[in-house]
């Protein structure tokens, strides 16, 4: 019986072997053994019917139904070429563009007025303290801290070289084209320094224009964007 | 003994009667004719895939996948028996949901006799099937649910299913003497598990 024992095929063979295994079922020892041994013989026997069970386990119901066909998916949208994707960018350029309008329609009719009586008696003021003459007093209620904060858009050196101690005198923040205009014509120059004369001269002027610039760039973006957004059309899908 | 034809005792889906001409026509774009086909089929692949996953839930969305990867692939379909193509679909997108469940392969179903799952009335699904099969198929479905994953992954596609060792591998992923390996250990683990149950095998 012992001896019977150890000579079995590892179980493992066996299992092989009822499932049609060629390399089971070339092995003519093996399959000897299983013929001779009941023992063997029962495993193969049984695992063989198991099998057969196990082929016939039926197809089993759904346990919810099922949607039997994927929805129809959209085609996949062709990669936009260089227009498409200017025209994506055409509403926040639009945006933009108004944005400039504004800004520049609002710069270059109150505030440049203002600025540029500000900057004229900011001016007016350096030159009065070039010459040393104390009686600049348009000049000084001119220079007010806005005076004094919006310099730079006079663009010049002059007007940034301008004293702090201009707005020490007078009364703050009344800016008109009345005060303006004699201050700035009387606004003396530096000798020697026609250069800056003519700066201080003309920074009014170009202070507009550089609102008119971004205003004429607003439009021009608006227009641009409207027409590529309406010439420019989406591809289909 | 060569295993019973499952077509002769009427458990599962047999081909449709013009199935060529069908599967023609859903190759071509037929939505209707691909229907047709999910339709027929989908009890096969719902079995297949409940039996690899033990969860209702996870075997409808593994069915539900199968559909769509079969609708994104039936170009390729190169002929043979449309139910094993689409077996072999379900099976790996059953697979998929294995691996992102990332269960541990020694993992067991739960008990359903412990009433923590549920098994599909088999008797019911089918009139054809007598009572003493449907006990049978019953016992087999509790001993099959508690293999380990891994055995009982292989075991469902090669013996249940019908896969060859090459098939069961390239779906799980896994080398050829492992396959073996796993369909003969759990051969021999569900005869243990159907001992008492022998006698049901032989009516």
């Amino acid at each position: 019986m012992t001896m019977q024992h150890e000579s079995h095929p590892h179980d493992e063979r066996l299992a092989a072997l009822a499932g049609a295994d060629p390399q089971a079922t070339d092995d003519r020892a093996l399959r000897d053994h299983v013929t001779a041994c009941d023992r063997c013989r029962a495993v193969v026997d049984d695992l063989a019917l198991l099998r057969s069970a196990l082929a016939e386990l039926p197809d089993l119901r759904p346990s919810r139904p099922l949607q039997l066909l994927p929805p129809v998916a959209a085609p996949a949208r062709p990669r936009a070429g260089l227009l498409g994707r200017l025209r994506r960018l055409s509403m926040p350029a639009l945006a933009a563009g108004a944005a400039l309008i504004l800004v520049g329609a609002f710069g270059s009719t109150g505030v440049v007025e203002n600025l540029g009586s500000a900057a004229g008696a900011l001016y007016s003021n350096v030159g009065a303290d070039l010459e040393g003459a104390g009686a600049s007093a348009e000049g000084a209620s001119a220079a007010t801290p806005e005076a004094t904060a919006l310099r730079g858009l006079g663009g010049n050196d002059s007007a940034a070289s301008a004293p702090p101690a201009a707005s020490s005198a007078g009364e703050p923040g009344i800016l008109t084209p009345e005060a303006e205009t004699p201050t700035f014509m009387a606004a003396p120059t530096r000798e020697g320094d026609d250069e800056g004369a003519l700066s201080v001269t003309s920074d009014p002027f170009s202070g507009r224009l550089a609102w008119l610039v971004v205003l004429g760039l607003g439009v021009v973006l608006a227009v641009g964007s409207l027409l590529l957004r309406f010439t420019v059309q989406p591809r289909a899908g | 003994m060569p295993p019973t034809d499952p077509a002769s005792r009427g458990t599962r889906t047999a081909p449709l009667p013009d199935e060529a001409d069908v599967v023609a026509r859903a190759i071509a774009g037929d939505r209707s004719a691909f229907t047709q086909l999910m339709e027929h089929y989908q009890s096969a692949c719902y079995g297949l895939a409940w039996r690899l996953l033990g969860d209702a839930d996870q075997a409808a969305d593994a069915t539900q996948d199968a559909f769509i990867h079969a609708y994104d692939a039936i170009a390729k379909f190169r002929g043979g028996l449309f139910r094993s193509w689409m077996l072999r679909i379900t099976a790996n997108a059953s697979y998929d949901i294995l691996r992102r469940a990332q269960r541990r392969p020694t993992t067991t179903l739960p008990d359903p006799d412990e009433g923590e799952a549920e098994l599909p009335d088999l008797g019911a699904t089918n009139p054809v099937v007598e009572a003493a099969r449907a006990e049978l198929y019953h016992h087999l479905e509790i001993a099959l649910r508690q293999l380990p994953e891994d055995q009982r992954t292989a075991v469902v596609l090669c013996d249940v299913y019908g896969m060859d060792y090459n098939e069961v591998a390239a779906t799980t992923a896994s080398a050829l003497g492992t396959v073996k390996s796993r369909i003969h250990r759990g051969r021999l683990r569900l005869r243990e598990l159907l001992a008492e149950h022998r006698e049901l095998f032989e009516r």
